[in-house]
């Protein structure tokens, strides 16, 4: 005989019987979700962003609204990514996986000095989201099997016009980066300068 | 087998994708009941696409900006169209009473020409081509009304197939194109994301520059009837407005039934007649030379050879939507072979 759950509870109480023990769905459902194993994709991708130093300056919802404008781009084991010389739009950050950034002095070859290795938070293409016509100064080769979450230029446009704080945000922290860098290079230039007078300055007195 | 080996994978991967777009582009050409009010929500999301955008930046929901965005429109038109469709019903009983005012008027027209031209050489012109092409104009006019409900059927279709349509190209095509864009092979993801975006980017410039355009040229030759107190201003200006997206043969196109009603209204020689003329004339000089020059000549940098062709290909495949898009569309594929180009000749010789 069928009778409704509520029904069979309420005999079960009046006449003092033992429930029949039921699966706790909500339960269940807590514990799914609170697996960190089991997060589901959307929410990776923010969460891996958020381990990166250069967007330190965003906020958690910044960052979701960054990752629904990135793309997930995946590579086989040598593939390249781009070459030296190609027009570049895309900035890619590693999400997991070694990318091997080289010199390409031979043309299209790719040259035996590497001069970078990147993995996991590790980022490269930058100069790309910034500069008009960007031609990439290194080669980029995935090493092993790879994902790549890579912003492009139409991508950053929509943003500027969508979302401008996080626009502002992202072109900021490259700024802040890429004025670190600049600022290394001219003190490394300095230094240079100096060496250079100093051995003109022997060369002359000898 | 041949998937399983690693090093065909990029080579497949471009195959099963250039598959996908043919497949995709023959539907399109295939399906013409489909692809002409997918093409016309396609122009109109172009074209509210920037409205989306700056209400998105006031940190409004996309979908929520969107169904604003649709609301407002729907109380634009359906608010006149309330009004107007009445006033329509009564405008083609007038239209109906017309025609046969016009056929009068051309017999009486011609009739004086065939005395006038006796008069003066003696010869009598034949009439067989007057009356055989106004016979011929009748069995038009019949099949047209005949075909009406044909007409009024895919009208009905458009009414709600584009707005919908619209609606979602408009709230998902960010995710569209990141689909296509997900199986896009890696070895030519960067450039085809380019030409994609450069691509939407060009048309949704034309069709916002069009529009604007319509707009103004609509509105000045409105204006400019009501205040010369001509019947039907508001059809007319409506009709040179839609005209004026027809690069060339537009204008033209506009000034007709200004010319058939004034004709029957007022006279040909009348000061009327001329007044809505040289206000025609004054509405496309202004077009261009005020409007054009600052709005669309920038946008699509066509030779002007090129602009008549592709708007003769476009008529003669698609209809007036061909017209309409054929412009862009070249813009379009010129585009991508100057990028084709560019990377064939420039990037890799150097």
């Amino acid at each position: 005989m069928k009778m409704s759950y509520e029904k069979e509870i309420k005999d079960a109480t009046s006449d003092k019987l033992e429930l029949t023990k039921k699966i706790d769905f909500s339960m269940m459902k807590y514990l799914w979700m609170a697996n960190p194993l089991s997060s589901t994709r959307k929410n990776s991708i923010p969460r891996f962003l958020r381990n990166i130093e250069l967007l330190k300056n965003f906020s958690d919802n910044e960052l979701r609204i960054l990752a629904k404008y990135m793309h997930n781009r995946k590579f086989t084991e040598e593939e390249v990514v781009f070459r030296a010389g190609e027009i570049g739009i895309g900035f890619y950050f590693i999400f997991s996986g070694t990318v091997e950034l080289s010199h390409d002095e031979l043309g299209g070859e790719v040259s035996k000095d590497k001069f970078l290795i990147l993995d996991e938070f590790g980022y490269f293409g930058e100069l790309a989201l910034l500069q008009e016509g960007n031609q990439r100064t290194a080669t980029a080769v995935a090493r092993n099997k790879c994902e790549l979450v890579g912003i492009f230029k139409p991508d950053l446009d929509t943003l500027i016009v969508r979302h401008p704080i996080v626009a502002t945000k992202l072109i900021q922290s490259i700024s802040i980066a890429l004025a670190d860098r600049l600022y290394y290079l001219t003190s490394e230039a300095n230094k240079m300068f100096k060496r250079i007078k100093q051995l003109e300055a022997k060369h002359d007195s000898e | 087998m041949i998937l399983s080996n690693r090093k065909n994978i990029s080579k497949i991967q471009i195959v099963f994708f250039i598959a996908i777009i043919v497949l995709f582009c023959s539907l399109v050409l295939a399906l013409p009941r489909i692809s002409i009010p997918l093409s016309l929500a396609y122009i109109l999301s172009l074209a509210l696409t920037p409205i989306v955008n700056s209400l998105m930046a006031l940190r409004l929901p996309k979908t929520l900006a969107t169904l604003l965005i649709f609301i407002f429109l729907g109380v634009l038109i359906g608010l006149p169209l309330v009004k107007i469709i009445p006033l329509l019903s009564a405008e083609t009983q007038n239209v109906q009473n017309i025609i046969p005012k016009i056929e009068q008027f051309i017999i009486l027209q011609f009739q004086y020409l065939r005395e006038f031209v006796k008069l003066k050489t003696g010869h009598e012109i034949s009439d067989v081509y007057v009356y055989q092409g106004l016979e011929q104009l009748q069995v038009w006019s019949t099949s047209f009304v005949v075909k009406i409900p044909n007409y009024f059927a895919n009208l009905m279709e458009w009414i709600f197939l584009v707005p919908f349509f619209t609606f979602f190209i408009i709230r998902d095509s960010h995710s569209f194109q990141k689909t296509l864009l997900s199986f896009t092979p890696n070895s030519i993801f960067e450039r085809f994301y380019y030409v994609i975006h450069v691509f939407n980017r060009q048309l949704g410039n034309y069709f916002f520059a069009k529009f604007v355009e319509a707009i103004i040229v609509g509105g000045i030759i409105t204006i400019g009837l009501l205040l010369l107190d001509v019947k039907f201003a508001i059809v007319l200006g409506f009709i040179a407005g839609l005209t004026n997206i027809v690069p060339y043969v537009g204008p033209f196109l506009g000034v007709i039934p200004a010319i058939v009603l004034g004709m029957v209204e007022y006279s040909m020689t009348s000061a009327t007649m001329g007044a809505v003329l040289s206000l025609y004339a004054i509405a496309n000089v202004v077009d261009i030379f005020f409007v054009f020059p600052f709005l669309v000549s920038k946008i699509v940098n066509l030779h002007p050879m090129i602009v008549a062709v592709s708007v003769i290909v476009g008529s003669h495949y698609l209809g007036i939507t061909g017209m309409v898009i054929s412009i862009p569309v070249v813009a379009a594929i010129k585009l991508i072979i100057t990028e084709i180009y560019n990377e064939i000749y420039t990037e890799r010789s150097r």
